[in-house]
C-alpha cells in the first residue's frame, strides 16, 4: 500500500473512532436528557391530575359540609335565602365559584355568588335532574349560562326525605386552567361543543394527552382537557446541540482528511521529483550537472525542512560523484608521465576538429619524434629516458596556445593539434618548439635532444587516418634528412 | 349550655348586687345590636339621666329578648327599653306594666319619629296592582320576627282576604329590609315587605321604580318601661326627663327623644301572628 493511502487510511481510522465515539458520548447525553425530560413531564402531568381532582374533591367536600349543616336544611326548607346565601359566602373561595340552592321544583332559592339572584327555574338543568332523580352528580354542565364543573347532591332531612339540592360550581374558564398548569412548562386545553379554552396562544399541544377524570356525562358535548407541551425546548435545544456536534464533527473529518491530503501530496510531491531526478540520472537522461542544477534549484526554492535536507545530501553526493567521474576521465585521457593527453584523448580530439572543420574551422597537426631516443634509454638507461620525456614534454607544453592540444603519440612520439592554424602557422610553431629543446639543457642528460617535427594541415574530406599519415611522411622526410629538423606534406 | 347558665347567673348575680345599691339604677335593653353599639347608642342618654336624677345609672344588655322579661319580673332591672312586640307580650302578662315613652330613633332622612309602617311593595313595572294581585306571586319577606318585614304583612293579606301561606307563590326569607329592593329590582321576587324607612331612603329614582301595594298603620318604635317596684314618683319624674330629652346627635338610628303613643298600638302587634 501507497504511503499516501496507508498515513490517509490512519487518520481517516482515527479521526471516525473519535467521531463514533462523540456521536455515542451526545447520543448517551441525549437519551439521558429525553429520559429526565419525560420523566418530569409524567410528573407534571400527575400533578396536574391531582390538581384537577383535588378541584373536584373541593367541590365535594364543599358541598358535603353544608348539607351537613341544620341551619343550611333549615333554610332550605323555609326559603331562608339571606341564611343559605350567608353561610354559601363562607365557601365562595378559587376553588368555588357557584354555590346553588336548589328547591325540589328545581327552583333557585339562593345564589352565594349572586345574592339578590334567586328564585328562577333551573328544572331543566341536566345537572339538576340528575341530582334529583340519582342523588348525584358530578360533571360538566351549563351553570348560568357558564361552562363549570359541578358537583350536586340532593339534600335529604334526616338522611331521608329530599328537601332539595345543592350544587357547587367551578367555572372552566382561562383562570381555573391557568391554575392547573400553574408552575409547570405544561399546557391545558379544554374544548367543548360551545367553547375552546387554552394556556397557549394558537399553539398546538404536542404529545398531548386527556385529563383521566372520572366525570359523568352532561349536557355539554364532546367535553374534555387535554394537557401536553407546546415546545419542546430544552429537548429542541439538546438536539440542535447534537446535530450541531454531528456537522461539526464532520465538516471537522472532511477538513482534516482534506488537510491532510494537500499535505501529503506537497512532501511526497519533493519527494517524488528528487526521485525522478535520480532515476533520469541512471537511466542517462541527465548528466551528473544536470542533476547538481536541478537539486541546487530544489533547494533554492521553499521546500519542507525534511526534504531540504535529502536535497542537500544529494547535492553534496552529486558533486562528490561528479568531482570523481571528472578525475576518471583525466585519468583516462592523459598520460600518467608526462602528464599530457594520451593517444585516446588525442583521438577523440582529432575526431572532435575534423567535424569542426566541416564547419570550415580549419586545423593542422604536427607529429614530433625525439631523435635517437632509444639511443638514450640504451646509453642512459631508462629513468634519465623517462627524464627527457618528462622535461621535453613540459617544455612543449609552455611552447603552445592555450587552444591548442598536446599528447604522448606512443613512445619518443608526440602529436599537436593546432587548431584555426594554417600550415604556415604550424610551422612557425613547430620551429619554434624544436628550437626551445635543442637548446634546452637537460638536468640529468649531459647531451642536447633534438626532435623531428612533421606538420600537415586539413584537406577537405580528410580522415584521421589520412592526415597524421601526411603528417608522419613529413616526419619521416625530416628524419631522413638529417633530423633535429621540421618538414611538412607537400 | 353550661357556659351559658353560668353566664346567665354571673349577669344576675352581678344585676342583684347593682340593685342593692339604692344610689343606682338599672337600665336595661334587648340584644338588637352589639354591646358596643348599644353603649354608643344609649350613652347621651345615660349621662342626661345620670345629671337630671343624680343618680349612678348601670347599662345592661340582656342575654336575648325573653330574657329582659324576665328580668324586669324578677325587678332586677328599673328601666329598660324594650322592643314593641314584646312589650305587647309583657303587657299581656302584667297589663299594670309602668310605661314611660316611646323612643324617637332619627332615620336616614334625619327626621326624628317614634312610629314606622311596614310596605307592600312591588316594581312600578309589575302587574301586580292590588293585594289581591299577589296570589300565586313569589314574595319576598324579610324575617319571622319582623314587625313590618313579616307580621305585618301577612296581616294585612289576611284583612284583604289573602292567606300568605297558602295563596302566595314561592316565599323567600330575605333577612335584611334593603334587600327586598334589590332582590326586586333584580327581579327575583315579584313583591316584597319591608318597613318604611328604606323606603324612604331610596332616590327619586329609584322610588319611581317601585310601587307600594300596601302600607301598614302606625307602629310604634320601642317603648321605655319601668319597674313595678320603682318608686312612683320617680318614674314620673323619669317619665317628665324622658319627654324633654332631645339628642344633640343625627345620626341614623340614633336616639332622637320620646314620645307618648297609644297603648293599643302595641297590644295590636299581638294580634299579628
Amino acid at each position: 500500500m501507497k504511503l499516501y493511502n496507508k498515513i490517509l487510511f490512519l487518520t481517516i481510522m482515527q479521526l471516525a473512532v473519535i467521531l463514533l465515539f462523540g456521536i455515542y458520548q451526545i447520543q448517551s447525553l441525549y437519551l439521558t436528557q429525553k429520559t429526565a425530560f419525560d420523566q418530569k413531564n409524567l410528573i407534571q402531568s400527575e400533578m396536574i391530575q391531582k390538581r384537577f381532582e383535588d378541584k373536584l374533591e373541593s367541590l365535594q367536600k364543599t358541598a358535603q359540609i353544608l348539607i351537613n349543616s341544620q341551619e343550611v336544611m333549615t333554610g332550605i326548607i323555609s326559603n331562608d335565602t339571606d341564611m343559605l346565601y350567608n353561610w354559601s359566602r363562607l365557601f365562595l373561595s378559587s376553588s368555588t365559584d357557584k354555590i346553588h340552592f336548589v328547591d325540589l321544583q328545581g327552583t333557585i332559592i339562593s345564589r352565594g355568588e349572586s345574592e339578590f339572584h334567586f328564585a328562577d327555574d333551573a328544572s331543566k338543568r341536566f345537572y339538576v335532574q340528575q341530582a334529583l332523580q340519582n342523588d348525584t352528580f358530578i360533571g360538566i354542565d351549563l351553570v348560568d349560562g357558564e361552562e363549570c364543573l359541578v358537583y350536586a347532591k340532593r339534600v335529604k332531612q334526616y338522611g331521608q326525605k329530599p328537601i332539595g339540592i345543592i350544587s357547587v360550581a367551578l367555572i372552566i374558564d382561562d383562570a381555573l386552567l391557568a391554575s392547573l398548569v400553574q408552575g409547570t412548562t405544561m399546557n391545558i386545553t379544554y374544548h367543548s361543543e360551545h367553547q375552546t379554552l387554552s394556556t397557549t396562544k394558537n399553539q398546538e399541544l404536542i404529545n398531548a394527552s386527556s385529563l383521566h377524570v372520572m366525570l359523568q356525562a352532561g349536557s355539554i358535548k364532546e367535553a374534555s382537557f387535554n394537557i401536553g407541551l407546546t415546545s419542546e425546548e430544552e429537548l429542541t435545544a439538546l438536539k440542535e446541540a447534537r446535530t450541531n456536534f454531528f456537522v461539526g464533527i464532520g465538516l471537522a473529518l472532511i477538513i482534516l482528511v482534506l488537510a491532510l491530503h494537500f499535505t501529503l501530496l506537497k512532501h511526497l510531491r519533493e519527494y517524488k521529483a528528487l526521485a525522478q531526478v535520480l532515476i533520469d540520472f541512471y537511466e542517462d537522461r541527465l548528466g551528473i550537472k544536470d542533476v547538481i542544477a536541478t537539486i541546487r534549484q530544489v533547494t533554492k526554492e521553499r521546500t519542507t525542512p525534511e526534504v531540504k535536507k535529502i536535497a542537500d545530501a544529494l547535492f553534496n553526493m552529486s558533486q562528490k560523484v561528479a568531482d570523481t567521474q571528472n578525475a576518471l576521465e583525466l585519468l583516462s585521457s592523459t598520460d600518467q608521465l608526462t602528464s599530457l593527453s594520451n593517444r585516446r584523448k588525442l583521438e577523440e580530439c582529432l575526431e572532435q576538429k575534423l567535424k569542426e572543420s566541416e564547419r570550415g574551422n580549419l586545423f593542422s597537426v604536427v607529429m614530433i619524434d625525439i631523435d635517437r631516443f632509444k639511443t638514450i634509454n640504451d646509453t642512459y638507461g631508462h629513468e634519465i629516458g623517462d627524464h627527457v620525456l618528462i622535461h621535453t614534454a613540459r617544455l612543449m607544453r609552455e611552447s603552445i596556445r592555450t587552444s591548442d592540444m598536446l599528447g604522448r603519440w606512443g613512445g619518443e612520439e608526440f602529436l599537436l593539434i593546432l587548431p584555426q592554424t594554417s600550415l604556415e602557422g604550424a610551422l612557425v610553431i613547430a620551429e619554434q618548439m624544436r628550437s626551445k629543446i635543442y637548446q634546452f639543457t637537460f638536468e640529468h642528460y649531459p647531451q642536447r635532444v633534438t626532435m623531428s617535427l612533421g606538420v600537415a594541415t586539413y584537406h577537405v574530406g580528410d580522415t584521421p587516418n589520412s592526415i597524421l599519415r601526411r603528417a608522419d611522411n613529413a616526419l619521416y622526410r625530416a628524419k631522413n634528412s638529417g633530423r633535429n629538423r621540421v618538414d611538412h606534406e607537400d | 349550655m353550661k357556659i351559658k347558665r353560668f353566664l346567665s347567673i354571673l349577669l344576675l348575680l352581678s344585676v342583684a348586687l347593682f340593685a342593692t345599691e339604692k344610689q343606682k339604677l338599672v337600665f336595661a335593653v334587648n340584644p338588637y345590636k352589639t354591646t358596643a353599639e348599644l353603649q354608643t347608642i344609649h350613652a347621651e342618654l345615660i349621662d342626661y339621666l345620670e345629671k337630671a336624677l343624680d343618680r349612678e345609672i348601670v347599662f345592661v344588655v340582656s342575654k336575648d329578648y325573653n330574657h329582659l322579661i324576665t328580668l324586669m319580673e324578677q325587678g332586677s332591672v328599673d328601666i329598660a327599653s324594650i322592643s314593641p312586640k314584646l312589650f305587647a307580650t309583657l303587657r299581656l302578662k302584667d297589663p299594670a306594666i309602668p310605661y314611660l315613652a316611646s323612643i324617637k330613633f332619627m332615620d336616614e332622612l334625619g327626621n326624628a319619629r317614634s312610629s314606622y309602617h311596614s310596605l307592600i311593595v312591588t316594581l312600578s313595572e309589575s302587574s301586580t296592582q292590588t293585594l289581591s294581585d299577589l296570589r300565586g306571586k313569589s314574595f319576598g319577606f324579610t324575617d319571622v320576627d319582623s314587625t313590618s318585614g313579616y307580621l305585618y304583612p301577612r296581616f294585612m293579606m289576611h284583612q284583604n282576604g289573602i292567606d300568605p301561606a297558602k295563596e302566595l307563590g314561592k316565599i323567600y326569607m330575605l333577612k335584611k329590609h334593603p334587600k327586598i329592593i334589590q332582590a326586586l329590582l333584580e327581579k327575583s321576587i315579584d313583591a316584597g315587605a319591608m318597613y318604611d324607612g328604606v323606603y324612604h331612603a331610596l332616590s327619586k329614582e329609584e322610588q319611581d321604580k317601585i310601587r307600594i301595594l300596601a302600607t301598614s298603620e302606625e307602629i310604634p318604635y320601642d317603648a321605655m318601661i319601668a319597674s313595678k317596684q320603682m318608686d312612683k314618683a320617680l318614674v314620673l319624674k323619669i317619665k317628665e326627663l324622658l319627654f324633654a330629652f332631645h339628642s344633640t346627635q343625627s345620626t341614623p338610628s340614633s336616639i332622637a327623644g320620646f314620645g307618648d303613643k297609644p297603648l293599643f298600638l302595641y297590644d295590636r302587634l299581638r294580634d299579628l301572628e
